[in-house]
């Protein structure tokens, strides 16, 4: 076997590749299990499963999905429950709050006492999560808080240098992202291009990279208009203004705070779109159905099928608040339709 | 004309692998192969270079596990037992492969991996550290240090956590190099804008990131990834060129994917027949990799179908991508010179193990490009960070994006559905640590004792690596062993701190396999 790491098929440090490489046998345990193979593997020591505290932490993924975990001892739960009359008890269901810090908007998702949870989220904005019992009838009672997190931009910056020496002005800096290589992308150029030339039934076009069929497929399932605005920047052209209007609303507006911070220039917008695009395109490669209105845009692929919150149930969530690909930025409280755990009617 | 400088920086890394509980153990490997393939390749290389005059001027980061395993008599007893075993090997190869297509391989690997072993032996006493220490203060390498363990700092719960694994990086740096490190390697390049202040306090002047967080940074670049931005905290964020720095990266469209270069992935474990190949094995008998390989990378075509390997060919390709690579970075700077109204400096960064474990003529790149630089031109100048700040002391303050250099550019890597469940644990861990050290700041003799292993648990279980191994899905049961195992025993010992019970034996039996960082001590978590 060799070392661990390996070497990349696209400039990147280290990014995973998938490697037939011969399976290592395991050492000699003293804790040992059965694999699915028959062979012992060392599985490591005991850890414990919880910690019997009240916690919850937030964890930035990238500049779209925040990871959460959290523990509350049954104790603290039923504490709030006590301070209230004895009758709406029944009416508390343990709940998480995600707090948009900036926006001031707010989500709620029904949990169990422990485990861990992924939310989609905007860039360029805080967030903190509290967990809690919410109430149809006494509202939502925090029981422990989070930490602050703060998710990157994911494109250029909209601040430009006070300092005349080191200001630099838009048709250089889109110069300078040029050189570097962040005004458009290979790759993405190329999956666009492919996906344009199938669905027209079209032979495919020479390319510089080699577009993978899943990316390809991924991009076949992106919005019709973001479809659309890439084909079209993949032909060497700029974003036309009237391409912009039509983007999804949060994709517009995360475009917008760039106009909002000076001239419009079609190549910094262009730039910016394809800074994001890959974002788009995972959410669509991690298998999230893109135009099903049941399931948003923004809501993690990964609770859809499989990963880390596949042990929880769906959450009785209004996902309509958050500004996201699909929805409108109005906020919103949390509407829990009445249940058979409700004693009390919702008010 | 002088009209830009070429920073090549090469990471070497290695998580801490060591079990003395085991006559041997596979892991163990990863640090062998290193050492043949790259660290020795490297150090006389440029070791060579220097003694012919030639000007070397390259920055370094090795981390501090990879500095204490390089230490360690008990892996470096064990490298001479694997090194042996691969020499004899390679003799029994020239004989048997004579009047074949594959001979000329077999010398070269038998001369490679006797090179190797002469050099570790007879050069360096096998102190490898000593070698790169020498260079360093010789003025050709800036060696650089890192996070303690590697820890992937923004995804740490706790600023002390985050303080301890610089801190504790720095002191190893100062008890192997007998200085204080001017640059730091981050872990995996992330940076979350807060951590250059604990840099700062450190004393550490620069660190590197990806290039997305300087174009991405705020306020926007005035020279692009091309000068360093100096963050409010003081410390200078140097960012990586992608483009040139995709020829030596990338499989597809890169230098290592060259027809006539070694291929990694047809090895003559699997190849020989197995009565001659099973003395070099592990005791279980399993074929695996053992480093000899006779073919060459031919193109994209199965393994089977790989052309013999002509160690002579191969050189010479060396040379030509060297040249193409120069030409490339002296096209760049002609490009950028008007544009900076400065000279730029071209960031070139690389895990060190690219070169000679995974690209075996990356050691002869190496060495005609530095050769090239020095004799060939005078338009580019191998530089440093500090040879940069020294020549342009004003540079743009900018709060750099958070970021990292693993795929997609952010955090996914390291936390994703597969690793989610490991940093409740981790976190947990750091808040106890930080709890006990302020319940106990003045510890002496065994509970002294008990809450600096209690720190050495918690920065293995912090490594970046574990997560980084699951993710790839390599290695997957290790890495969880691994991680579990740091966890659980820094559970025991918190028990016995929090209970004021110290069982002995548990403890001296943990210290005797966790025995990273000898000079811990658990008061860095005040």
């Amino acid at each position: 076997m060799s070392i661990f790491t390996s070497w990349v098929t696209s400039p990147g440090g280290r990014r995973p590749l998938e490697l037939e490489l011969p399976v290592a046998p395991a050492a000699p345990s003293t804790s040992a299990v059965e694999s699915e193979e028959g062979l012992y593997v060392d599985a490591g020591m005991e850890i414990p499963e919880s910690y019997g505290i009240d916690i919850v932490r937030a964890l930035v993924q990238d500049p779209f999905h925040l990871m959460v975990y959290w523990e509350i001892r049954p104790e603290s739960y039923s504490a709030i429950q006590g301070l209230f009359p004895h009758d709406a008890v029944e009416t508390f269901r343990p709940f998480m709050r995600l707090t948009d810090l900036d926006a001031g908007d707010e989500a709620y998702v029904e949990i169990p006492l422990a485990g861990k949870y992924w939310f989609s989220v905007n860039p360029s904005s805080s967030f903190r999560i509290d967990v809690g019992a919410l109430s149809s009838r006494f509202g939502f009672v925090p029981i422990v808080r989070s930490n602050v997190v703060h998710t990157p931009a994911g494109t250029v910056s909209t601040a430009v240098d006070e300092d005349p020496q080191f200001r630099v002005d838009t048709p250089r800096f889109v110069k300078l992202l040029a050189v570097t290589g962040f005004a458009t992308d290979r790759v993405l150029t190329d999956v666009a291009r492919a996906e344009a030339a199938m669905s027209a039934g079209l032979p495919m076009p020479e390319f510089v990279s080699q577009p993978s069929p899943a990316l390809i497929d991924a991009f076949s399932r992106l919005p019709e208009t973001v479809r659309h605005a890439a084909v079209h920047v993949a032909d060497g052209e700029s974003l036309t203004r009237s391409e912009i209007d039509q983007l999804p609303a949060s994709l517009r507006l995360m475009l917008e705070r760039l106009l909002a911070s000076g001239e419009y220039d079609a190549e910094l917008l262009t730039a910016a779109f394809m800074h994001l695009l890959p974002q788009l395109l995972r959410n669509a490669l991690d298998g999230g159905i893109l135009d099903d209105p049941a399931h948003p845009f923004h809501l993690p692929p990964r609770f859809v099928t499989l990963g880390s919150s596949d042990q929880l149930q769906r959450p009785h969530v209004d996902w309509s608040w958050m500004p996201s690909m699909a929805e409108s930025l109005t906020r919103r409280p949390p509407v829990i339709a009445p249940d058979v755990l409700d004693t009390v009617p919702t008010a | 004309m002088e009209l830009g400088l070429l920073s090549i920086v090469l990471h070497a890394h290695l998580p801490f692998v060591r079990h003395p509980e085991h006559p041997e153990f596979l892991e163990e490997d990863w640090l062998f192969e290193a050492i043949s393939e790259t660290y020795i390749p490297l150090l006389h290389t440029f070791q060579t270079l220097v003694e012919k005059g030639v000007r070397v001027r390259l920055t370094m980061g090795l981390t501090p596990p990879l500095c204490e395993m390089l230490s360690d008599p008990l892996l470096q007893a064990r490298y001479r037992k694997h090194i042996e075993k691969i020499v004899e090997l390679t003799e029994r190869e020239v004989v048997r492969t004579r009047g074949t297509e594959f001979h000329e391989a077999a010398l070269a690997h038998h001369h490679h991996f006797s090179s190797s072993y002469r050099i570790y032996d007879e050069a360096y006493h096998g102190d490898l550290v000593a070698g790169f220490r020498g260079l360093q203060n010789a003025g050709a390498l800036e060696i650089i240090t890192s996070g303690a363990t590697h820890g992937f700092l923004p995804l740490m719960s706790r600023v002390e956590a985050r303080r301890a694994q610089v801190e504790v990086g720095k002191a190893n740096y100062v008890k192997h190099f007998g200085r204080d490190p001017q640059g730091i390697w981050l872990p995996e390049c992330a940076f979350a804008p807060g951590v250059d202040q604990l840099l700062a306090d450190a004393g550490i002047r620069f660190f590197f990131v990806d290039a997305h967080a300087i174009m991405f940074g705020s306020p926007r670049p005035r020279r692009a990834i091309y000068a360093p931005v100096i963050t409010h905290s003081g410390v200078a964020a140097l960012a990586r060129d992608v483009t040139t720095g995709e020829r030596v990266w990338s499989s597809e469209v890169g230098y290592p994917g060259d027809p006539f270069y070694r291929e990694f992935y047809r090895d003559l474990g699997y190849d020989l027949d197995y009565d001659l190949v099973s003395p070099y094995l592990h005791s279980d008998g399993v074929r695996r990799n053992v480093g000899v390989k006779y073919h060459r990378v031919t193109g994209k075509v199965a393994l089977h179908e790989k052309q013999p390997y002509l160690p002579s060919i191969a050189a010479e390709r060396a040379a030509v991508h060297a040249g193409d690579f120069l030409a490339n970075c002296q096209k760049l700077s002609a490009e950028l010179v008007g544009t900076l109204e400065r000279k730029p400096i071209i960031v070139s960064p690389y895990d060190a193990e690219l070169y000679g474990h995974w690209w075996f003529e990356g050691p002869q790149f190496l060495k005609h490009l530095i050769q090239k630089i020095h004799y060939d031109q005078d338009t580019m100048r191998l530089a440093t960070p500090l040879d940069y700040i020294d020549e342009y002391p004003e540079n743009q303050t900018q709060t750099p994006s958070a970021s990292t250099w693993g795929a997609e550019g952010y955090n996914r890597v390291w936390i994703n559905a597969e690793t989610d469940w490991m940093y409740y644990h981790q976190h947990r861990a750091e808040d106890r640590m930080i709890e006990v050290a302020r319940r106990f700041p003045a510890a002496h003799g065994d509970q002294q004792r008990l809450l600096n292993q209690l720190a050495r648990e918690l920065l293995l279980a912090q490594s970046s690596d574990w997560a980084f191994i699951i993710t790839t899905g390599t290695m997957v049961q290790y890495a969880i062993k691994r991680f579990r195992d740091h966890i659980g025993r820094f559970n025991e010992l918190y028990e016995m701190a929090a209970a004021n019970r110290i069982d002995m034996v548990k403890l001296a039996d943990f210290e005797s396999r966790d025995n990273i960082f000898p000079e811990v001590d658990y008061r860095v978590y005040l």
